[in-house]
């Protein structure tokens, strides 16, 4: 059973494969000459496959551009096979080897995290108890935090081989500041409670959603948003692996249009986002926090 | 890109014995088995771990030579080469071997499934509307749809070709009445609220969590659950993959006893747990849910 990043890449990849089935079916090679035109001369598979896809679902494919996502795991016999290192095999058609899925991409799994203070004796890192875990309320930018990958949202599991089960915010943030400053060890499960949801634009440049202070409030009809099932009453809390919380809404709909065509957001649920940041100055979330775009 | 774990434990035993191997080698290896030790304690060439000893009392855990080997031989080479595993990959030396992690992992993506109804016409199926989406609410035991891997929470994006976007719970039950019986075709995102947390049971066979009504109430100090980063407030829907929504917590107590030493659960927010199965009868939880044990 495939797995695909999104809905577009399913219904491209079963063009493909229906395209493909016809193709090398060797009892009806007259009706493969009528039906598409002579075979490229580089032998392709998909003779005659993407003037007929880009008008599909509004998306402008471009013939290349898909030749290219496939050739990308074209070595493979299998055919159209793109690995990333920590998920498991998915084929993407249309998104292709997208940066911006691979940086957003929430790794199922625990690892381990070093950081130093910096010369203020601070780490940038503020954390709140959620459901006895602790979770990352704040990464500031240009902090030791930022700079280990911490993201907002994350639990941290423990702190210098302490467990943090159990522990309020204000036991956290005292063990944070009574810990070495030259070493202190966080084993991190990446963003618990979010989730990526990929999604591609249309020849409008929309993804297809509507949103207010960082909250999806209503999905456009046949739309990407709408076809990959985005919902509402979540909040976003990255672009394409880019934190946008504390952004204004004219700021995160700039990085929504700077983009490019493949769009991936992570999302979580309003009421967990809420709790999480209930007690958070908003000034501090919009001036503090760290906004850079994570490398992969 | 840091090394990804299952759970704590696999990544202490996996730290524990790099040191060991660090301490060992002599010149890079490439394979674990034709190792020779250099090694202290001077064992047969075969055990290639004989200071396991220290880590079977390690976190309480009851470790032994033989099952660390079969699951580090399972991981192919990623394990006690001097370079370390590859970034981004998963090394689980305890729980490598899991079946029940394997079964309930949830799989980022979207995927096609094929539904037929049953000689009485139905699916087996019951979907609400959360958030302008579709979700399944009820899978009922020996029906097409527990036949097809459906399981509770799963997303259904699109039933035949139409996207569910918006669409009200009765709609979308009447667009299942209305379907073809012979095929019907969906298009479903793995179980979006939910995730995955990988434990293993102490030396008495406790995992560490006090269970009410299907609810995580309380964590056991030090113990797997604790260590891991289990959070209160959250309801268990699998164990190893087995659905055990409904389920009494005594049965649910001996699903657990019996599920070996690594036990993944699949774990959502109560909060959002109690809107999925609002208005469903309580009655059709307890009798008809489908709990059988997903194949791999």
């Amino acid at each position: 059973m495939s797995l695909y990043p999104s809905l577009e890449d399913l219904k491209v990849d079963k063009v493909i494969q229906a395209q493909t089935a016809f193709s090398s079916n060797p009892a009806n090679p007259a009706i493969l000459s009528e039906a598409s035109a002579p075979i490229p001369s580089d032998g392709g598979l998909y003779p005659r496959l993407y003037p007929e896809l880009s008008q599909y679902m509004g998306l402008s494919l471009n013939e290349e551009e898909v030749q290219r996502n496939l050739a990308v795991a074209a070595a493979q016999p299998q055919g159209q096979l793109v690995t990333r290192p920590s998920t498991n095999y998915m084929v993407a058609p249309v998104t292709g080897n997208d940066v911006g899925i691979r940086r957003a991409e929430i790794k199922q799994g625990i690892r381990e995290a070093i950081l130093c203070k910096d010369q203020d004796g601070r780490i940038g890192l503020r954390l709140k108890s959620v459901d006895n875990g602790i979770f990352v309320q704040l990464v500031q930018a240009n902090s030791p935090a930022s700079l280990a990958g911490l993201r907002f949202g994350d639990q941290v599991l423990q702190i210098n081989g302490e467990n943090c089960a159990g522990w309020s915010s204000d036991k956290a943030h005292k063990v944070l500041k009574q810990a070495s400053a030259e070493r202190i060890s966080m084993i991190i499960r990446d963003r618990p409670f979010e989730r990526i949801i990929t999604m591609h634009k249309d020849s409008t440049g929309h993804v297809g959603f509507i949103f207010k202070n960082g909250r999806i409030t209503s999905i456009v009809k046949d739309s990407s948003a709408a076809r990959n099932g985005l919902l509402t009453e979540h909040n976003i809390c990255e672009i394409n692996g880019q934190n946008v919380i504390g952004l204004k809404d004219s700021q995160v709909a700039d990085i929504l249009a700077t983009a490019g065509n493949v769009v991936t957001i992570t999302v979580m649920p309003s009421s967990i986002y809420d709790y999480i940041i209930k007690r958070m100055a908003t000034s501090i979330m919009k001036s503090l926090m760290d906004h850079s775009i994570p490398e992969v | 890109m840091a090394t990804l774990y299952p759970s704590l434990e696999d990544m202490k035993g996996h730290q524990v014995l790099q040191a060991q191997a660090a301490a060992g080698v002599r010149t890079p290896a490439t394979t674990v088995v034709t190792e020779k030790p250099k090694l202290t304690s001077g064992t047969e060439p075969p055990v290639l771990y004989p200071n396991l000893a220290e880590l079977e009392n390690y976190m309480g855990l009851a470790l032994s030579s033989e099952e660390i080997q079969k699951n580090l031989h399972t991981e192919d080479s990623t394990a006690l080469t001097p370079a370390g595993p590859s970034p981004g990959q998963l090394v689980a030396p305890l729980s490598g071997n899991s079946a029940g992690l394997r079964r309930a992992e949830i799989k980022p993506g979207v995927r096609e499934i094929h539904l037929c109804k049953d000689e009485r016409g139905k699916t087996g199926l019951q979907l609400k509307n959360i958030d302008q989406g579709i979700f399944v609410q009820l899978v009922k035991a020996n029906s097409p749809a527990a036949l097809v891997g459906l399981r509770f929470g799963d997303q259904v994006l699109q039933i035949d070709g139409k996207n569910c976007a918006g669409w009200s719970s009765d709609k979308a039950q009447r667009a299942l009445k209305k379907a073809n019986p012979e095929k019907i075709v969906m298009v479903v995102r793995d179980r979006p609220f939910q995730r995955t947390v990988t434990v293993h049971k102490d030396s008495t066979g406790h995992i560490g969590i006090v269970v009410k009504k299907g609810k995580i109430v309380s964590l056991a100090k030090d113990s797997s659950a604790a260590r891991n980063g289990l959070l209160t407030h959250h309801c268990i829907c699998e164990v190893n993959g087995q659905n055990v929504i409904g389920m009494k917590d005594k049965q649910l107590m001996e699903v657990l006893a019996g599920a070996g030493n690594v036990v993944t659960l699949t774990i959502i927010p109560t909060v959002i747990y109690e809107h999925m199965v609002k208005r469903l009868s309580s009655g059709l939880v307890k009798s008809s849910m489908d709990h059988s044990i997903p194949d791999l």
